[in-house]
Parts: structure tokens; sequence; C-alpha cells
């Protein structure tokens, strides 16, 4: 139902969503999640975006041609790159931060630039069109266009951090992200307990969000088996990349198979940056459509995660939603909370936990099943859009008050 | 574990842990474990970036937490959180000795890494 403005007429308030990557070519955990808050918000506000012309996260090289166009019925405002990402440039000023010599504000400034989307012309107009926007929401911390963004958007600022517990954190410029925001929208109390820990910024406004998970109806893992001639798997899905710990699931899974006979394939979904052995239990199917990689996971015996690093994991909310058990890093903090507080996984710190582990979760089916009742209670208790949709207007309906304005919505 | 309603996660993996200790098993079992590091080091050339990597995972492992989350509940739980409150005395000196150990060898690492690039771009 519309609500009348202030003046009597019937305008749609604006948001504006700043993100890296913007588009539905794009893979990415924080870009996929823009998307989706960006799409689910259309019934109340008008949605901009700003993005990038980038489809490739590690040089951003322009790839979409037009400077505007509309996707699902978001208004999407695509800046080229001042500069592709250099990776040895950026490898070497890395490699300087990591070992702490990287002090001064220039030089964070130049590991954020050189880290990118240098999008100078994007972040002059948030300078420009701030008045527009009730509020400008900033996804993924240490990006340029976020550290850069949030000092300009000013008092309409509310980040979506998506952090993990990483050395970029140290570096004083994020002090300005994570102090300067009028609002934070976690994606788990581990996050937030993080970020609060480390920058003490609890007294600013914050909820806890994340996203929800959307299953299609009609899945049918039988035609994925048949598809690709499988039998009895177990599957990762995401980025294949050493740092996600593809290379030590390589050197546990093979361990596994020379110590236990059985029959079980490690089906691997995704891109992948670095060499995967040639090994007959390991199958390497790529990148997928969707469709397959919901009907993958249901069809396997658990969804395996190594990733020490995570912020939310939507793949391991997916698999829960399709009543799958997770194996995880419990060095990941986010990871290990969605196994103990859903009941519904199981986590490991070294090759013996991951091998009794596997062990348990392929051999106990009874036990199994009631983690996949638990894993499914999990998600639709915590992660719904209706609930997660409603705290981020809350949240933006406060940052307008702020701003001496009521944010009106459809 | 027979209740289908209450099945506990970490009950699950003290299980699998209590297994691991009595079977006997340790690292060495493993046809990737590396029994001789310096063996390879031999073997293997010199790369900056698996120093790098290597620098960087370094730094990634400190500060040591002494402090664990329970999240066990119960009689069994309580007593752990207890015992982790009595043994804090003991345990909290030991662990910020070896964080200041540890903070004090990667710094060496660092420097030792800066020196090694100042030079590098010196022969330049």
């Amino acid at each position: 139902m519309k609500t009348k403005s202030s003046r009597g007429t019937d305008k749609m308030k604006k948001v504006c969503f700043v993100v890296q990557r913007y588009g539905v070519e794009v893979n990415g955990g924080a870009e996929l999640q823009c998307r989706m808050m960006a799409e689910r918000m259309l019934p109340f506000y008008d949605v901009d975006v700003l993005t990038t012309k980038a489809i490739d996260y590690m040089t951003w090289k322009d790839e979409y041609k037009n400077d505007k166009e509309s996707i699902n019925g978001v208004m999407v405002r695509r800046f080229s790159v001042e500069k592709q990402r250099s990776i040895n440039e950026f490898n070497e000023i890395n490699g300087k931060l990591l070992q702490g010599a990287v002090s001064t504000k220039e030089e964070e400034e130049e590991w954020i630039y050189k880290q990118g989307p240098a999008v100078p012309n994007l972040v002059n107009y948030i300078e420009e069109n701030v008045n527009d926007y009730e509020a400008i929401l900033f996804f993924t911390y240490l990006y340029y266009t976020t550290t850069m963004g949030i000092p300009k958007a000013g008092k309409k600022a509310i980040c979506i951090p998506d952090a993990h517990d990483e050395p970029f954190l140290k570096m004083s410029i994020m002090k300005d992200v994570f102090l300067n925001a009028q609002a934070y929208f976690y994606n788990t109390i581990e996050e937030k307990k993080m970020i609060n820990q480390k920058f003490h910024n609890e007294y600013i406004k914050n909820n806890i969000g994340g996203v929800g998970v959307d299953i299609p109806s009609d899945i049918d893992q039988q035609r994925f088996k048949d598809k690709y001639g499988l039998g009895d798997y177990i599957i990762y899905v995401g980025r294949i990349d050493r740092g996600k710990n593809c290379d030590i699931m390589f050197d546990y899974f093979r361990e596994y198979k020379k110590r236990n006979k059985n029959n079980i394939k490690l089906v691997l979904i995704g891109k992948s940056v670095i060499k995967i052995p040639k090994d007959k239990d390991i199958i390497p199917l790529g990148f997928v459509e969707d469709i397959d990689k919901f009907e993958g996971i249901a069809g396997s015996r658990l969804l395996l995660l190594p990733s020490e690093f995570e912020s939310l994991s939507i793949v391991v909310l997916e698999a829960m939603s399709l009543k799958k058990p997770v194996l995880v890093n419990g060095k990941c903090d986010v990871l290990k909370g969605h196994c103990t507080k859903s009941n519904g996984g199981l986590y490991y710190y070294d090759y013996f936990e991951f091998e009794g582990a596997l062990n348990y979760l392929l051999g106990q089916t009874s036990i199994i099943q009631v983690m996949g009742e638990n894993g499914l209670r999990y998600v639709n208790e915590n992660y719904q859009w209706d609930v997660i949709v409603k705290k981020l207007a809350n949240l933006i309906d406060y940052v307008s008050e702020l701003n001496g304005k009521k944010a009106e919505r459809k | 574990m027979s209740d289908r309603e209450t099945i506990d996660i970490e009950e699950i993996m003290k299980e699998i842990r209590e297994d691991i200790e009595k079977k006997g098993y340790c690292q060495e079992m493993l046809s990737f474990y590396n029994e001789n590091p310096f063996e390879t080091a031999n073997i293997e050339k010199f790369s900056m970036n698996n120093l790098k990597g290597k620098v960087y995972r370094l730094n990634q492992s400190v500060p040591i937490l002494y402090y664990r989350e329970i999240n066990q509940k119960g009689l069994k739980g309580f007593l752990k959180r207890i015992l982790r409150k009595f043994l804090g005395f003991l345990i909290i000196p030991i662990v910020e000795e070896q964080n200041r150990f540890n903070e004090h060898t990667i710094r060496c690492v660092n420097q030792i890494m800066n020196y090694i690039e100042e030079h590098e771009n010196k022969v330049k």
C-alpha cells in the first residue's frame, strides 16, 4: 500500500547500494548478497546500485559496456576503473602490509588504491548526489568503493562489512569504515563480536542480517547423478583456490582414500584458480548452472567446506536448507558457529578429526537425518528474507530519521 | 547417541577425539607429513612468493587466546567452565609468555624479510 510523502505526493524514497561488482554473471558471496538485498528492497524503495564495469575481481577490467542499465528492476550505474589492478604491484604492497611494514596513511591509501577497484568517479558521484538518497549501503569493508565511499556518504552511510578476521582490519584507515557509518548490518553474531572487539563500536546502531536462502522447488538429485555419472559423493562448492584451503582439502581427501576403502568421491563445483590433482576420486565439474549446483548438493552425502575465512557462507546455509549435513573447518568461527548453533554439521581442526568426522557422517544414517532436520530448522529460524528485509528497512528508517526525514515506503 | 531430539555436535566431536586418542593416531602416520622439514628445505629452490606466504601465515597465527568457549550444556559443561576459571591463574601467564615470544619471533622474521627486500632492491 502506498503512503504519501510529507508533501502529499506519492514519491518513492531512494536508497543506494555500493558494491565492487554487480550483475547476474558475477560470482562472489558479497556481490550476490548485495544483488539479492537490492532486488528485495524494491517493493519499499527506489533502488540504485553504484558499481564498476568489472566481472573479474583480479583485474577489475571493464567488461560491461553500458554506464546505466536496469537489472530485475534495479537501476545499476556503472563506473570504469581508473586503473586495472596489477597483481604484481598489489602483491608487493600487500606483502609489506602482511609483514607490518605499511604504517603511514599514504601507504594504506596506496594499498586501498592498488586493491581497487579504483573508481574515483563513483566516489565523486556519491559526494555529488548524497542528498538524493535516504541511505547509502556499502558492501565489503576492504574495497576502495567502501573505504573511500563511506566518508563521502557521511550521515547516510550503512555498512554491510562482510568481514572476517584478517590482517587488513589492522590498518588505521579501517577505523573510518568501522566507526563512521551510522549503522552496521552484520552477517553473523561471530562477525559482530569480532568487529566489536577490534573497534569497540558496539554503541553504533547495528543488527544481524545475512541472506535468506532460496531453494528451487523442482530439485531432482537423480537427474544430476545421471547427468554426471555419479554414485556416492561428497561435494565442495565455491572458488577452488589456495585461499579457500582447497590444496589442503585435496591432501586430506586423498589421504582419506588411502586410509579408508570406500567408493566415496569428491565432486567440485566452481571455477578453479589452482591445479586440481588428477585423481579418479576427485571430479571437477567447473562452473555449473544454479539448478545443477542445488541438485549436486541435494544428491551428495554432505557439503565439505575447508575455508578458514568466511563471513557467512551462503552455500552452507543452502546445504542446510536441503537437509544436508556439513563438514567445515573449525578454525573459522562463523562456520563452526553454524554447526554448533544448528547441530547440523561437524567441524575439524586437523586431518584425523577430518577423517573421524567424515566417517561418522558417512556411517551414522539415522543421526544424519536428524542433523539434516536440525540444519533446515536453523536456516528457517535465522535466515528468512522477510525477517532480513524488515531488519534492513528498520536500519534505513533509523538513518533517515537521523537525517531529519521519515522514510516512506510503498 | 540415541535421542533423536538432542544430538550435540560437541559431544560427537568429543567421541571422535577420544577415538583418535585411543587409536594412537599421530601426524607422522600421514603420507603428506613432512618428517624432516630441513630435508625438504635442502631440496626446495628458494621462492620469494613461498617465503612471503609462510610469513603471511606466521603473522596470522598470533595471538593465542587462553579463553575457549565451552558451549556444552549440563553438569559437565558447568564443571568445565569452573575449571577454566580456577586454572586461569596458572594458564594465563604461560599463554601471555608464549604470545610475547611469538610476537618477538614474528617481528624478527618480518625484520629479516625487510632486510632481504631492501638488499634485493639494491642488487637490482
